[in-house]
């Protein structure tokens, strides 16, 4: 194989410090496209060794979370042609709509993780509390269920509204900075 | 189809338990509605982020770093990003230079190995919680050994098992299904994913079968051990785990001490408990202000249940007893729309065992007790005091309950099921005061010869 001459001279700290600094905004983009969290972490290891491998290609005048976007789109891609057998969540033109639509977002790479921390410490200690156990401590919505005495459907209905508060608080605290 | 038909679809498609009928019932809504498709995103990417916040996705496992470079955080965060640890940002950094260099490796020179591909040496852990540690929460470190002169530490081997462990303690850890203690305690659970997972000790050696267990190692190398969920086995120490090393099989409730590598198991009867969670607190911390021990009469071979001691534990939801039943555990509850006992509230709480675990004859208790206190009796009501109940201590008027119990036991066949459907035995609530350091024996829970068929008292002691 010929490597190009920007391949052996290898990424930059710059380079290196923004793809550090993109993995958990990647990792959530991978797990949209793919619908959960089941192959994401090989997909991500698949794109930054891309990311590596082409590291001369990048400009540094374009964002380069949109860079990196369309290199774990592809490893999703590929993802999914070698679990065809599997059950996929979306269809091609589902994920070719929501990459798009992710792709498109203007936002800070990790600027979310920063803001959903302040969002988390704004809600009560019982909703940090079941966010931990299912996050922090791996524990299956059901068992979280059966140890409040609770239903499992009530449960997920619970996260899912969890979910959507973190997700509009992150949202109204990025809108506010943007304003400011 | 409804709102809520759409939540419980994204809950079954984010735990990938979701069917082909589901999935598509799913793309269905996704294609009909923008509403629904900003939902799933929303869903999708917080589900990600939290996942990735609190740790539960995997960092490249190149990402190796020393505690030791780390200056000592004492400062508590219950939620810390990725983002803003620099020793994650590092670890990252460490793992994308490694990729690179792994990269480079694959696509370009094959017969060069790069200089910053590393092996690794000890077990990558993720910090869960941390208080007066040198870690931080949300951080992912490599340890080989760990020495902690105070504060405590909640981490997940990469074998999946969570060690909650408090200081001094002095662990080793061999691979990521094996540990060595060496001093303190350590309460480590396995859940499904590390069935058989090992702690080594001076004087035992304990398989955890799963899935919770909490261990102890004093200063003169002796072990205790308390199975708070499933079973372990208990093996002579130094030796390989087989039928012919095998000291006792432990299970829930069941605690037991190895005073050296040669001695002989022994029944260890109270072990005292966290108060906030399900883990030992062991022999370098005090038990409790005011309870100094709890035996029994039991003489039994192979009996090995155990009275736990929770201290200042006595709140809504306490633990009542551990059982043989999995994860419920039995609690005790305020009376239905009522508050729970004021009284009560803040007092050492002790955990008894059932009667199908006992069998004849039935026990005394004897707790050793420090300084003045209350002590109380919580006896199930449905039955009928003994004289040494009736004699000894006054019914206060308060009620508890004890449960969800379950419906296949003696002690549960003619309770009425609450408004929930689960069953629950009411107690009252006896006290006796007790003016200084004493002995105090509590009797046999019923009347001798009368079948039992009613749940055991629960202890309760508050300092007066």
């Amino acid at each position: 194989m010929e490597k190009t001459k920007a391949d052996a001279s290898g990424p930059t700290p710059e380079f290196v410090r923004l793809l550090t600094a993109s993995q958990s905004a990647m990792y959530a983009f991978i797990v949209s496209l793919l619908g959960g969290v089941n192959d994401a972490h090989d997909v991500l290891q698949e794109a930054n060794m891309k990311l590596c491998r082409k590291c001369s290609e990048y400009d540094p005048n374009q964002p380069f979370l949109r860079w990196a976007y369309a290199f774990a789109r592809f490893e999703v891609m590929a993802c999914r042609k070698r679990n065809q057998r599997s059950r996929l969540v979306l269809d091609d033109a589902l994920l070719a709509t929501f990459a798009d639509e992710l792709e498109g977002s203007s936002e800070d790479a990790d600027q979310r993780l920063k803001v959903l921390e302040t969002c988390m410490e704004r809600m009560t200690p019982r909703q940090r509390e079941l966010i931990t156990a299912r996050y922090g401590q791996g524990e299956a919505v059901q068992d979280i269920a059966c140890r409040l005495s609770r239903s499992e459907n009530a449960m997920a209905a619970l996260f899912y509204r969890l979910r959507k508060i973190l997700a509009d608080c992150v949202q109204s605290v990025i809108g506010n900075e943007v304003r400011a | 189809m409804s709102k809520e038909s759409f939540e419980h679809l994204c809950h079954v498609v984010l735990e990938g338990t979701a069917d082909e009928v589901q999935l598509e019932q799913f793309r269905a809504h996704l294609r009909a509605d923008v509403a629904q498709r900003k939902a799933y995103v929303d869903q999708t990417q917080m589900h990600a982020l939290l996942t990735w916040q609190q740790g539960r996705a995997a960092i490249p496992e190149l990402a190796l770093l020393s505690p030791t470079n780390v200056a000592p955080q004492p400062k508590i965060r219950t939620f810390r990003s990725r983002r803003t640890s620099p020793l994650l940002q590092a670890a990252l950094a460490a793992a994308v230079l490694l990729m690179v260099g792994f990269a480079f490796w694959q696509f370009g020179d094959h017969g060069r190995k790069p200089d910053s591909v590393t092996v690794a040496k000890g077990v990558s852990v993720d910090i869960l919680a941390s208080e007066g540690s040198p870690y931080q929460v949300g951080e992912r470190v490599v340890l080989e050994k760990l020495r902690m002169d105070r504060g405590s530490l909640r981490f997940r081997i990469s074998s999946g098992a969570v060690v909650d462990l408090e200081g001094p303690v002095i662990l080793e850890f061999v691979n990521p299904m094996r540990l060595r203690l060496l001093l303190g305690n350590i309460t480590i659970d396995v859940g499904s994913e590390a069935k058989g997972f090992v702690l080594d000790t001076a004087s035992a050696l304990l398989m955890d079968i799963g899935t919770r267990f909490g261990a102890s190692v004093g200063n003169d190398g002796s072990t205790d051990v308390l199975v708070l969920e499933g079973e372990v086995e208990v093996y002579r120490a130094g030796e390989l785990p087989t039928q012919k090393s095998r000291l006792a099989s432990l299970y829930e409730g069941e605690a037991a001490r190895m005073a050296n590598r040669e001695a002989k198991i022994q029944r260890l009867q109270a072990l005292a408990l966290q108060g906030d969670r399900l883990a030992i607190r062991g022999l370098n911390a005090p038990d409790s202000e005011v309870i100094t021990g709890v035996t029994d009469n039991i003489k039994k071979a192979n009996f090995y249940r155990c009275y736990t001691i929770t201290p200042g534990g006595m709140w809504e939801g306490a633990l009542a007893s551990l059982v043989h039943r999995g994860h419920r555990k039995l609690s005790w509850r305020a009376m239905p729309d009522q508050l729970f006992p004021a009284e009560l509230e803040g007092a050492d709480v002790i955990g008894t065992f059932q009667r199908q675990s006992i069998h004849q004859p039935l026990p005394d208790i004897n707790l050793e007790l420090s300084r003045p206190c209350a002590v109380y009796v919580l006896f199930d009501s449905r039955a009928e005091p003994p004289e040494w109940l009736r004699q000894g201590f006054r019914d206060t008027g308060l009620r508890l309950r004890s449960g969800p119990w379950w419906p296949d036991l003696f002690e549960t066949k003619k309770l009425m099921p609450d408004a929930n459907g689960e069953l629950y035995v009411v107690h009252s609530v006896w006290r006796k005061d007790v003016p200084g350091s004493a002995t105090v024996t509590l009797g046999a829970p019923t009347i001798v010869s009368e079948k039992y068929r009613y749940a055991m008292y629960g202890i309760a002691v508050k300092p007066l």
